[in-house]
C-alpha cells in the first residue's frame, strides 16, 4: 500500500506546489500557455488567476480528504492482510509461461521501435516523432508499469534486473522525462520508504534484506544519475516547442493576441522585452502551474460548449473512436491551430465536465475507487499495489476514465502472470 | 486501542455516508427543471482581435436588458470560431438574440475603428451571426454522480463489514 499512499502523496505535493506557484505569480502575461488557457473562457487574467486558486484549493482539500480516508482504513485494516508480500518465494514468476512470453513481446516490441527510430528521417521534430512512433509509445506506455510492478514484487534476482533493464531501455526511447522520474520515484523510492517504515516498526530484519537495499540504493544512484543528462536533454528538445507555443499568441491569423494588450493600452508594458530574464523558470513554472489552469477552464468551457462524454473517452482509449477525448478536447480549444495533444485537466476537469455535483466529491470518489482496487488485490493475492499508485498519479494528472482501460489491461495482464504463484501461495482456490 | 480503532471505524462510515447523502442531495436538490441557455454565434473577427472587449460590452448589454441576471451567471467561451453564452434560463424570444447579434456587429464596427483602424469596406466582411439557441439542461444529475455515489456506498459497506459480520453472529 506504500505505492498507493506514494502515488496520493505525489498528487498532494504536486497540487500544493502549483497552488502555491499560482498564488505567488501575480503577473501571467508572460505565461504564453496560460495566457491562452484564460483566453478560451474570454477570462481577465487576474479573475482567471482567482478562479483557478479557488479550483486549487478544492483539489487540495479533496485530495486530504481522501488520503485522511486511506489513512484511516489502512490503520484498520492493519493484520489482516491475506498474502505478505515479503514471504514470497525466490523465483516468482519465472515458471509461468505468459511472463516468458510478456518478455519477448516486450523485447520485440522495444526492437521494432528501435529499429523506426534509427531508420526515420534525423530532421523530425519532437512532435512529428511523437506522431510517427505513437503507437510504440503506447503500447510502451500500457507495459512499463507492468516491468515496474514485477521489479518490485520479483524475489528473483535474474528476474529482477532483466525487469529493470527492459524498463531502462523504455525510458530510453520515451520522448517523456516523467517515464524515468516515475521509475525512480515508484521503484526506488517508495521502495525504501516502505524499507524505512517497516524498520520503524521493527517488522523487518536488517540483515535478511540488506542485500536487496544495497541493490536498490545502487540502481537509485545509476539511474538519478541517468536522469540528469535526461533531463537536459529533453527540456532542450521542448524548449522551442514552448517558444513556438508562446510565439502562438504573436501571430496575428490565429485571432488570439495577449489579453494585456486590449486591458491595458499603456505602452510602457508593450515595451519590456519580449523573453524576459528568467526564462526557464518561468518555463518550469507555466508546466507547474498548468494544470490548475486547465482544470479551470474545464469547468467554465463545459458550461458553453457541450464536452465529448466519458463513454466517447473511453473508445477513444481503445482506439475504437476518432472522436477526441475530453483532454484533446480542451487542448483543441487552446490551439486551434495544433494537429493533435493534450492538456492535464486532473480529476478535477473530469468531475467538472461530466458532474453535476462540486468536483470535490468526484475528486475523492476516484482515489478511493482505485484503493478498493488495491484492497482487492491485496485481498486474493494479486500484486497490484505499484500499479494502482501509478494508476493515482496518472489519473490525478488526466483523469480516471482515460488512465481506466489501460489499468484494467495491466491488472489482467499482472494476474495471468502471478497465476502460478498465487496458486502457490493458496490465494487462488 | 481497540476501542480508538472503532470509534475511528465508526467516523469513517459516517464520513462516507455524510459524503453521499450530501452528494445525493447536492445532485438532486438541482434538478428543478433549472434550465440554462446555451446561444452560439459564428464569429468572425478582424486579425488580432480577440473578443475580451466585446466579451465585456455584452455582459454589459444583457445586464441592462435582463435585469433578474448577474455577470456571474452569464459564461460566455470562444471555441471552434465561434461565441458560445451560456444564460440562466430567460423567455426571450428568437429576436432578443438576433438584436444581440446587431448589437454585438455595431460593437465590432466601432472597436475596430478604435483599436484597428480598419477602413469601412473591410469591417463589413467581420462580424457575428447567431448560430444556435438551444435550450438545455445542464442540472441533471450525470453518470458520473451515480458512479461516485455507488463508489461511496461500496466503500462504506467495506468498512461497516465488521459490524454486519458482528450483528450477522448468533448470540451464544
Amino acid at each position: 500500500m506504500i505505492y498507493v499512499l506514494g502515488g496520493l502523496a505525489l498528487a498532494i505535493c504536486y497540487t500544493a506546489a502549483a497552488l502555491g506557484i499560482a498564488i505567488w505569480q501575480t503577473d501571467l502575461q508572460w505565461f504564453g500557455d496560460i495566457t491562452l488557457a484564460c483566453q478560451v473562457t474570454l477570462s481577465q487574467l487576474d479573475q482567471c488567476r482567482l478562479d483557478t486558486i479557488a479550483v486549487g484549493w478544492e483539489i487540495l482539500a479533496g485530495l486530504c480528504l481522501a488520503a485522511l480516508m486511506l489513512i484511516t482504513t489502512l490503520f484498520l485494516a492493519q493484520g489482516r492482510q491475506t498474502v505478505n508480500r515479503w514471504a514470497l518465494p525466490p523465483n516468482t514468476f519465472e515458471r509461468s509461461i505468459l511472463y516468458r512470453l510478456f518478455i519477448i513481446g516486450v523485447l520485440s516490441l522495444l526492437c521494432a521501435h528501435f529499429f523506426t527510430r534509427i531508420t526515420g528521417p534525423d530532421q523530425l521534430g519532437r512532435l512529428a516523432m511523437i506522431e510517427r512512433e505513437g503507437v510504440f509509445t503506447s503500447l510502451e506506455n500500457l507495459c512499463w508499469p507492468i516491468l515496474l510492478q514485477l521489479y518490485v514484487t520479483d524475489r528473483s534476482r535474474i528476474g529482477r534486473y532483466f525487469a529493470l533493464t527492459l524498463l531502462l531501455v523504455v525510458a530510453s526511447l520515451a520522448f517523456f522525462r516523467g517515464t524515468l522520474l516515475l521509475i525512480l520515484i515508484f521503484g526506488i523510492g517508495f521502495y525504501l520508504l516502505d524499507f524505512i517504515w517497516r524498520i520503524l516498526n521493527r517488522r523487518n530484519h536488517w540483515k535478511r534484506y540488506r542485500p536487496i537495499l544495497t541493490e536498490r540504493l545502487i540502481i537509485g544512484i545509476v539511474v538519478s544519475l541517468l536522469l540528469i543528462p535526461a533531463v537536459i536533454t529533453d527540456s532542450a528538445s521542448r524548449k522551442t516547442y514552448i517558444l513556438s507555443g508562446q510565439s502562438t499568441i504573436n501571430t496575428s491569423s490565429a485571432a488570439r493576441q495577449p489579453a494585456s494588450s486590449l486591458q491595458t493600452p499603456d505602452p510602457n508594458i508593450t515595451q519590456k522585452p519580449l523573453l524576459p530574464t528568467g526564462l526557464r523558470e518561468r518555463q518550469i513554472m507555466q508546466r507547474i502551474m498548468s494544470p490548475l489552469y486547465h482544470a479551470s477552464m474545464a469547468r467554465k468551457l463545459a458550461d458553453t460548449v457541450p464536452p465529448p462524454t466519458a463513454w466517447d473517452g473511453l473508445a477513444r482509449k481503445l482506439r475504437l473512436s476518432n472522436q477526441p477525448n475530453l483532454n484533446e478536447h480542451l487542448y483543441h480549444a487552446i490551439y486551434p491551430s495544433h494537429p493533435a495533444g493534450q492538456t492535464t485537466s486532473l480529476f478535477f476537469g473530469e468531475g467538472a465536465a461530466w458532474s453535476s455535483a462540486p468536483p470535490l466529491f468526484w475528486i475523492v470518489s476516484a482515489v478511493l475507487f482505485l484503493f478498493l482496487l488495491a484492497l482487492a488485490g491485496e485481498r486474493v493475492g494479486i500484486p497490484i499495489g505499484l500499479l494502482v499508485g501509478l494508476a493515482i498519479w496518472r489519473g490525478y494528472t488526466g483523469g480516471l476514465i482515460d488512465i481506466l482501460p489501460s489499468l484494467m489491461l495491466q491488472i489482467i495482464a499482472i494476474t495471468l502472470i502471478a497465476k502460478p504463484w498465487m496458486k502457490r501461495m493458496g490465494a487462488l482456490r | 486501542m481497540k476501542g480508538l480503532q472503532r470509534h475511528l471505524l465508526q467516523l469513517m462510515i459516517l464520513l462516507l455516508i455524510g459524503l453521499t447523502l450530501l452528494q445525493s442531495t447536492w445532485v438532486y436538490l438541482q434538478i428543478d427543471g433549472a434550465h440554462r441557455l446555451r446561444v452560439t454565434y459564428h464569429q468572425h473577427l478582424p486579425p488580432n482581435c480577440f473578443p475580451l472587449e466585446i466579451q465585456r460590452r455584452l455582459q454589459q448589454h444583457l445586464i441592462k436588458d435582463v435585469p433578474g441576471i448577474t455577470s456571474n451567471q452569464i459564461v460566455i467561451s470562444s471555441f471552434a470560431d465561434k461565441l458560445h453564452l451560456s444564460l440562466p434560463e430567460i423567455s426571450k424570444p428568437r429576436d432578443f438574440y438576433v438584436n444581440l447579434e446587431n448589437t454585438l456587429n455595431e460593437q465590432i464596427k466601432c472597436l475596430s475603428n478604435e483599436m484597428f483602424s480598419l477602413e469601412e469596406t473591410n469591417i463589413r466582411q467581420y462580424g457575428f451571426r447567431l448560430n444556435k439557441v438551444e435550450s438545455i439542461q445542464v442540472n441533471s444529475p450525470r453518470t458520473l454522480d451515480y458512479v461516485s455515489i455507488l463508489i461511496n456506498i461500496i466503500f462504506c459497506l467495506f468498512l461497516a463489514r465488521p459490524f454486519l459480520k458482528k450483528k450477522a453472529q448468533p448470540l451464544k
